[in-house]
């Protein structure tokens, strides 16, 4: 019976592999887990020194083994200096979750619908913006990591400049900010 | 206890225990991504492992399922099914005791989102774990048990 058990997980891993191997839905063998460490968020201390945009967040890193700029982890005061001045807010929520409460002016891209759209249409979805203009994304904070895959889907598809609010919705109610509802 | 002897009875089980785990795995092989984002939700398992887990396990649950209904190594089958069951059921334990929001819009759809769902789930699971039991025990006895009628040899 051994024997037996063993040809069955055997079967199963060369199946599984190869489906995956030939899938256009197939995923990466292992999962990119730098993306999910909490870093230290990039608090920049030239925020003081300069109103400009552009310093406020570090400069893009193109990562040649990704392929696309990778998205970095900021923390809440940098998060809210971006919001003073009108920076493309994402929320990777659900729907039902958004209507209940976000940080004001951002955008509903739930992540679960986003990232099973093709490519094409990703680009359409988010062409008003430009490949640099620097956008936060951020979903309901505490264990929550679909900011994070939303972040990287987005500059998979060419922005130069997602940035990461690791703190999320909770954090932001947390510390007495507005929200929309 | 007859009725576990009953080659329909055992077959019905054997259908549905299968059946069950076929469906279990279309929906999963239909969306790895989506599943591998709830593994990682339980937070049993290390990072690196999860997307292995993703890929292969929906393929275990189907051909496991596939097998159990075509009647091919039941035994051996039902002890893989067994330890699976054994591993969500855990699985779903620890979520619930942890009190993971494994729905919380942080991580994708999920079969167990609610405290009660995933008590419901974990029941489930253990009846699906007595039946694979009652396959485990009669299936080949039941076998066995009618070559030694019929005078042959009896094997292992």
């Amino acid at each position: 019976m051994k024997k037996q058990i063993l040809i069955i997980i055997g079967i199963c891993v060369v199946v599984s592999l190869a489906a995956n191997f030939i899938s256009p839905k197939g995923i990466p063998l292992f999962i990119d887990e730098s993306r999910y460490e909490e870093g230290t968020p990039n608090v920049n201390n030239n925020t003081s020194q300069s109103n400009n945009l552009g310093n406020l967040v570090a400069n893009p890193n193109y990562d040649k083994k990704l392929g696309f700029v990778k998205p970095q982890n900021i923390g809440f005061e940098l998060t809210r200096q971006l919001h003073d001045k009108n920076v493309l807010f994402i929320d990777g929520r659900k729907k039902e979750e958004f209507i209940l409460g976000h940080i004001p002016g951002s955008i509903n891209l739930p992540y679960e619908e986003f990232y099973v759209m093709p490519e094409a249409d990703k680009k359409s979805l988010l062409s008003k913006y430009k490949p640099d203009d620097i956008m936060v994304v951020y979903c309901g904070g505490g264990e929550c990591e679909v900011s994070i895959d939303l972040a990287y889907e987005i500059a998979k598809i060419g922005f130069n400049s997602t940035n990461i609010y690791r703190g999320g919705y909770k954090e932001w109610v947390e510390k007495g900010n507005p929200v929309s509802k | 206890m007859t009725i576990f002897r009953n080659k329909y009875f055992l077959l019905t089980l054997r259908i549905i225990i299968g059946g069950l785990f076929i469906w279990a795995a279309i929906v999963k092989i239909s969306d790895p991504k989506a599943f591998a984002t709830m593994v990682k939700g339980y937070k049993l398992f290390p990072l690196w492992s999860i997307n292995l887990i993703a890929i292969i396990l929906p393929f275990v649950e189907l051909i496991t399922g596939l097998l159990m209904i075509f009647g091919k190594w039941i035994r051996a089958n039902s002890v893989i099914i067994s330890i699976l069951l054994i591993l969500f059921i855990i699985g779903l334990a620890q979520a619930y005791i942890r009190g993971l929001d494994i729905n919380c819009g942080c991580f994708s759809t999920s079969a167990a989102s609610t405290p009660s769902d995933i008590l419901w789930t974990i029941v489930r699971d253990i009846f699906m774990l007595i039946a694979t039991f009652i396959i485990y025990i009669f299936s080949e006895t039941n076998k066995e048990s009618i070559k030694i009628n019929n005078g042959g040899i009896k094997n292992d």
